[in-house]
């Protein structure tokens, strides 16, 4: 293993007087799928918005590729090649389908804005054909592609994905799975994924965490994990 | 008929110098949700930058019309740009984040520090200015009244629909006003996407500054005379026609501005010069009852 990409040591993050996050530690490395699960308000989103400085970790450190981003102003995180599709989707709703996909390209400067925007209608054809269509009138599984393909738009080397299968058809679900990976094979593109869908997952991931009420309580590779009977229990009930 | 004609043109001229400044309302309310109070107040630095620079061009002996109109418009928007770029960055920045009424607050007390700062610097008097383009084109000379658009309405037109032009050139189609639009509309998420929103607010405080001082420009030539209480009155009329709009719509911002000057215009004319204020605070009053939303304000029909 090489050095991780992105590393958390004893973050702590606080909502006002409420902790959201206990000494968390977690490492991504470079290449590596790696999923986050954990029960609603567990702080799965509040460890993927700290990442990028929204809300800010009151103590701790987090370092991507080598560097200090604990204090970074959020816009410059996301300019060393981070990108989310944060939770909630979080769509420019008076903005047209492509010009939510132009708005992710910004942070790579619009290099290869072309070639990307074709790969991401490769991807989705459904946003291809709504084009112009502004993004508050997309059906929520639409809205859900765009963020994704938003978050592509930006060329990252490091993808964080909050819970990017909800609201989506199972069979859109298990190609935007395939995306993912094939992304990862092909461009070596590192994947931090939060998902309610822990058996998909963890099938997918190289390792995952687990998160308890803002602690990590374990950790391992993807196929491990799974097989562990408390997490079948917890986190796979009715599992597929 | 004439009259009602000559009406017409003098409250659409008026409209255009009020759009221009509830634009800046409208846009700084669009992105950080806050009333700048001290708004009006740049269009009066502007108006007073304007003076300043036409008199030091007079001395200078350029008199030229145009020529000296388009130095006085680059350099007063310039330097307001730079005052609304100022006060964004020492009375609003560092209370981003804070209780709801503290910007509003600042906003306020920044209003009155421009006014005192007009006011010891310029003098409390009324300053005038001669009229720097008299005459126009006469239309028509129906039952004894002449109706006439002078060469300063067609000025202020053309000018306005200049500046409105490069305005909507620039947010839909430029990536400073993408960002813009962004911040607008998901301010978080603008920064995930890796927009410096500081930045993109600030600028918009500079281009709503700028707009203000190029409407501060037409003010002078229009009235020929202004002096440091000007952005109050103005300043509210503008706010109306920005609520009139619908606070928040760029359209809508142009549009409230031409309805306040019509509608103060011939109110003026029928009815009572004393009164034209009323009827203007009087449509911002009925406006926020019925048509809280303004003309084209959002209704709010996405889902998000
Ligand atoms: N803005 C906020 N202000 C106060 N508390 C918050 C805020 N956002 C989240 N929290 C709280 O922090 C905790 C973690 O929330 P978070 O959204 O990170 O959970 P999650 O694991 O993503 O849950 P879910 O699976 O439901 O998305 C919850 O108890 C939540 O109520
Ligand atoms: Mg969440």
């Amino acid at each position: 293993m090489s050095r991780p990409l992105l590393a958390l040591a004893g973050v702590n993050t606080f909502y006002g007087a409420v902790q959201a996050l206990k000494n968390v530690d977690l490492t991504v490395t470079e290449g590596e799928i790696v999923t986050l699960i954990g029960a609603n308000g567990a702080g799965k989103s509040t460890l993927m918005m700290t990442l990028c400085g929204q809300p800010r970790a009151r103590s701790g450190q987090i370092v991507y590729d080598g560097e200090d981003i604990t204090t970074l102003p959020t816009h410059l995180i996301m300019r060393r090649g981070i990108a989310q599709a944060p939770e909630g989707r979080r769509i420019f709703p008076r903005m047209s389908v492509r010009e939510n996909l132009i708005m992710g390209a910004e942070s790579a400067g619009y290099r290869d804005y072309d070639a990307d925007i074709a790969r991401v209608f490769a991807l989705f054809p459904r946003l291809d054909e709504r084009q112009s269509q502004r993004g508050g009138t997309l059906s929520g599984g639409e809205q859900q592609m765009l963020a994704i393909g938003r978050a592509l738009m930006a060329r990252p080397r490091l993808l964080l994905l909050d819970e990017p299968s909800l609201g989506l058809a199972p069979l859109i679900v298990r190609q935007i799975f395939q995306a993912i990976r094939a992304l990862n094979r092909e461009t070596g593109l590192t994947v931090l994924l939060v998902e309610q869908n822990a058996f998909q997952a963890l099938r997918l991931a190289h390792r995952g965490y687990v998160l308890v009420n803002g602690v990590i309580t374990m950790s391992g590779p993807g196929a491990e994990l799974l097989a562990r009977p408390e997490i079948r229990a917890a986190y796979l009930e009715g599992g597929h | 008929m004439a009259y009602a004609l000559q009406q017409l043109i003098n409250g659409i001229t008026l409209g255009m110098i009020y759009g221009l400044i509830a634009v800046g309302y409208t846009m700084v309310y669009g992105i950080i949700g806050m009333i700048n109070f001290a708004h009006g107040d740049v269009f009066m630095i502007g108006a007073f930058l304007s003076l300043i620079a036409l008199s030091g061009l007079a001395s200078l002996g350029i008199t030229a019309v145009p020529l000296a109109l388009a130095i006085t418009l680059v350099f007063a928007a310039a330097l307001a740009a730079l005052y609304g770029w100022t006060i964004e960055r020492v009375a609003y920045r560092p209370l981003r984040g804070s209780f709801r009424l503290a910007p509003l607050i600042s906003a306020i007390g920044m209003s009155i520090t421009l006014q005192n700062f007009a006011q010891v610097s310029q003098g409390a008097r009324v300053k005038p200015l001669a009229p720097l383009l008299p005459g126009g084109l006469v239309l028509s000379h129906g039952e004894g009244f002449a109706v006439q658009l002078s060469w300063m309405q067609i000025a202020i037109a053309l000018t306005t629909v200049l500046c409105l032009g490069v305005f909507t050139w620039l947010v839909t189609r430029t990536p400073l006003g993408r960002a813009m639009r962004a911040c607008e509309q998901d301010l978080k998420m603008a920064s995930l996407l890796g927009i410096d929103i500081n930045q993109t607010i600030g600028l918009t405080f500079v281009i709503g500054a700028a707009l203000a001082a190029v409407a501060g420009l037409m003010f002078l030539l229009y009235y020929g005379a202004i002096d440091f209480y000007i952005g109050f009155v103005a300043g509210v009329k503008a706010f109306t026609a920005a609520v009139l709009g619908g606070i928040g719509s760029l359209p809508g911002a142009v549009l409230g501005g031409l309805l306040i000057g019509l509608i103060e215009t011939f109110w003026s004319a029928y009815f009572s010069v004393q009164y034209k204020d009323v009827a203007a605070f009087s449509i911002l009053a009925i406006t926020l009852v019925f048509l809280p939303t303004g003309l084209l304000g959002r209704t709010d029909v996405e889902k998000v």
